[in-house]
């Protein structure tokens, strides 16, 4: 036994960060570098590592009068609020109404409502496309024969916008309601039931219960739900096959990956990066602010 | 435990022996001493790193060629084939990848020498990325050169090396020209009698088309239209620019997104579409419902160069027999009536070490008559080597377009193809294009304006909100001389 713990007794010191060591390699290699780089790279112009000109913070400067920035920077916003201020009202609702046991089916129905978040965006992002196609497109043949709606609607035209609300819609309620059900299935049965015998009603107990009790992953799903949206890329360009007409569907991953891969201007482009970035550590820190202010 | 307790006994019962498992000591030893977690990974690493040396060498290629569309690798297979089965002509490989890979290995290649193709079949927007920095970065090897003591420079469509033509020096030999001619539903313009092929320029095109348009059914949409105009794709109102002689850069790439004659067909487009009933319409070119739209007749007529007019024909079969071709009408008396749209090129990298093979594999591709017909009868493109448009296979009637022959139309065109710039911008400038007539469209549409003076100032304004657009990000790149 002895002579068995010889042997080990070199082994625990090494055998952590081997195992740890793969790990951190690829870190360090794919994510930490490529940050420190694009941090160089966003004060750089570049046609490759061979032509480089730095430029300070030229292009910073540059994006800060760029209307087309500005175009994309208020679809983003316009969208990412739509994301949060429809999907997690229409998520919780959906999520209460399926944590009901006196639904029938409600376990088929909870599958129904997840499913379109399991096909992705790109698939989200075609069908779509076919949609809200004008003349052809399966809304409006369906608007148009039941209350008369414009058959030449152009959802993809001059409703970029809501065109692209109504996809996100239908592709993440569903999967927002998963958390708001499992935060629900979480409240103190105990908690309810005491209000109900102190004479709350189901929205009193609703508001001074049930919503405390469910915050913490409310904020989690509003956080995901920011993030989703100021990175939303895929969506709007299948729907619109770029940026849409008069750049209606352009959001600022699309600016960013057309100044880095279609114009090729990699140094704007790592600094369109950067800006969204700092928007997404602005919004997280309010996030935990909001947080730890209302922790239950 | 569960090693003594279960595996031994069946290991003995397997093996026979107890000699045998002696054997097997050192093996229960090292387990024994080790984590299991850590054998699990060594035993997957010993077996990925045996698989990855058993893998058989693909066999090498002399040349390799990369190509962004499955008809074209199938065509220039045949020559690579036939270059196989000489011992004397080294093997070629032509490798299918996809258009935005193939631009993102070609520039990985250029800039960091990653692994790249001795010829790759670029299309305009992906080669033009190649002279977005200095002239000496550029990764294409320059064959002016080559082109003028080879006497190749003369059997070419002089239009067709514009795109591939930076600073006066050529990076590519051109695999096309694609003129353009108007593609109409000759059917209905023949039951109704009018002989639209007469038509002087396009404001008589458009008179002359007004019967036939309008809301047949009455319930309130219009179901025909003139001319296809889409409004988030700038390229049929920049060829219809180019025919007049217009173009959104100069010779210096710099910008001309505003110049008189863009602003002139530009406030022309929009006075079309602020007809009632409108006179253009927006339907998508290249989706199944655009496709299905168009052969339900919803528009009369749409531009086409040589490969649309292919892609129609297969995508479109309910049409055949009702369409023809005609030139454009011109813009003025005598002007132009052809434009042109697309291109690709052959350019050969400038790490190639064995350029001379790859240099006559990709002659023999252009100067191949059999290549040419190939490419006509297969993807209906008409070849710019000048020899060959006297082959008789574009002279063949074909029964979609009513008969007519119109390989030999196309080639009528085909000298008058107008030059174009080369600018990596170019599809920035189209863009911006398709955003100014969509943001004006839909302003006369909601004002009903229709006062062509008005309409001009409106396009005026916009255009140069346009080319102010390209300008900033042109003046972004400091790598360019100007």
């Amino acid at each position: 036994m002895a002579k068995a713990n010889r042997k080990y007794s070199a082994e625990p010191l090494l055998i952590p960060y081997l195992f740890l060591a793969p790990f951190l390699i690829i870190f360090g290699v794919f994510m930490v570098y490529p940050l420190l780089q694009s941090v160089i790279l966003a004060t750089e112009q570049t046609f490759g590592p061979e032509f480089t000109e730095f430029v300070g913070l030229g292009n910073f400067r540059e994006l800060f009068s760029d209307p087309v920035f500005f175009v994309a920077f208020r679809n983003t916003v316009v969208f990412t609020s739509a994301a949060v201020l429809l999907q997690m009202p229409m998520s919780l609702g959906l999520a209460m109404l399926l944590n009901q046991p006196w639904i029938k089916g409600r376990f088929f129905f909870r599958l129904i409502f997840f499913s379109p978040a399991l096909v992705g965006a790109v698939f989200v992002g075609v069908m779509f496309s076919i949609i809200f196609e004008r003349r052809t497109g399966l809304l409006n043949i369906i608007l148009h024969r039941m209350v008369g709606f414009d058959l030449d609607f152009p959802w993809l035209q001059e409703h970029a916008m809501a065109a692209m609300i109504l996809a996100s819609l239908w592709m993440w309620t569903g999967f927002n309601m998963i958390y708001f059900l499992a935060a629900l299935q979480n409240v103190d049965k105990d908690l309810l039931e005491a209000a109900k015998v102190d004479g709350a009603g189901p929205w009193s107990r609703f508001v001074h219960v049930t919503i405390p009790a469910i915050r913490p992953i409310a904020g989690f799903v509003v956080m995901l739900s920011l993030i989703g949206a100021f990175q939303v890329f895929e969506l709007p360009f299948l729907l619109f096959d770029g940026p849409g007409p008069n750049n209606r569907g352009l959001t600022i991953v699309m600016y960013l990956y057309q100044s880095g891969f279609q114009v090729g201007d990699l140094g704007y482009a790592s600094a369109i990066g950067w800006i969204l970035a700092v928007i997404l550590i602005i919004c997280s820190l309010i996030q935990r602010r909001i947080s730890r202010n209302e922790a239950y | 435990m569960f090693r003594t307790i279960y595996l031994e006994p069946v290991a003995g019962m397997v093996l026979g022996s107890a000699n045998l498992m002696n054997l097997l000591l050192p093996l229960r030893n090292f387990i024994e001493k080790y984590p299991l977690g850590l054998i699990v990974v060594i035993l997957v690493a010993i077996a990925s790193s045996v698989l990855v040396l058993m893998r058989e060498d693909k066999v090498g290629s002399d040349v390799e060629m990369w190509v962004f569309n499955a008809e074209h690798q199938r065509i220039f297979l045949e020559v690579a084939d036939a270059w196989k089965a000489d011992d004397q002509l080294p093997n070629v490989d032509v490798q299918l990848v996809e258009m935005q890979s193939l631009a993102r290995r070609m520039l990985s290649g250029f800039f960091s020498g990653t692994p790249m193709a001795d010829l790759i079949m670029a299309e305009r927007s992906v080669a033009s990325q190649a002279w977005r920095g200095p002239v000496e970065a550029i990764g294409f090897v320059d064959i002016t050169d080559l082109l003028e003591q080879e006497g190749l420079w003369q059997r070419i469509n002089a239009p067709s090396f514009a795109p591939w033509t930076v600073k006066d020096r050529i990076y590519g030999l051109p695999m096309d020209v694609h003129p353009v001619m108007l593609a109409y539903r000759a059917d209905l313009y023949e039951e109704a009698g009018i002989p639209i092929e007469t038509a002087r320029n396009w404001q008589e095109f458009m008179e002359m088309s007004l019967p036939l348009i309008g809301d047949f059914n009455g319930n309130g949409v219009q179901d025909r239209f003139i001319l296809e105009m889409p409004e988030s794709d700038g390229n049929v109102a920049n060829m219809l620019m180019l025919q007049a002689g217009g173009d959104l850069f100069d010779a210096n790439e710099q910008p001309t997104v505003n110049h008189p004659i863009n602003v002139m067909v530009m406030a022309e487009l929009v006075y079309w579409a602020a007809q009632d009933p409108a006179w253009t319409v927006d339907i998508p070119m290249f989706t199944g419902s655009g496709e299905r739209l168009r052969s339900e007749g919803i528009v009369l007529a749409w531009l086409t160069p040589d490969w649309r007019a292919g892609r129609t024909m297969r995508n479109m079969p309910a049409l055949s027999g009702k369409m023809k071709l005609m030139p454009l009408p011109p813009w003025e008396e005598g002007g132009l009536r052809t434009s042109v749209w697309g291109g690709t090129m052959i350019g050969f990298s400038r790490a190639n070490p064995g350029f001379e093979n790859s240099w006559n594999f990709a002659k023999d591709l252009l100067f191949n008559r059999k290549v040419a017909q190939l490419h006509w009868e297969i993807m209906m493109i008409i070849s710019p080597v000048i020899e060959f448009w006297d082959d008789p296979i574009y002279d063949q009637e074909n029964e979609y377009y009513s008969g007519q022959a119109i390989g030999r139309l196309l080639i009528e065109m085909a000298p008058d193809v107008p030059y174009r710039s080369p600018s990596v911008y170019y599809p920035l400038a189209v863009s911006e294009i398709a955003n100014a007539l969509n943001r004006l469209s839909r302003e006369v549409r909601t004002r009903g304006i229709r006062d062509r003076d008005q309409i001009h100032w409106m396009v005026e304004r916009e255009m140069a909100v346009a080319q102010e657009n390209v300008l900033r990000v042109v003046e972004r790149n400091l790598f360019q001389e100007r």
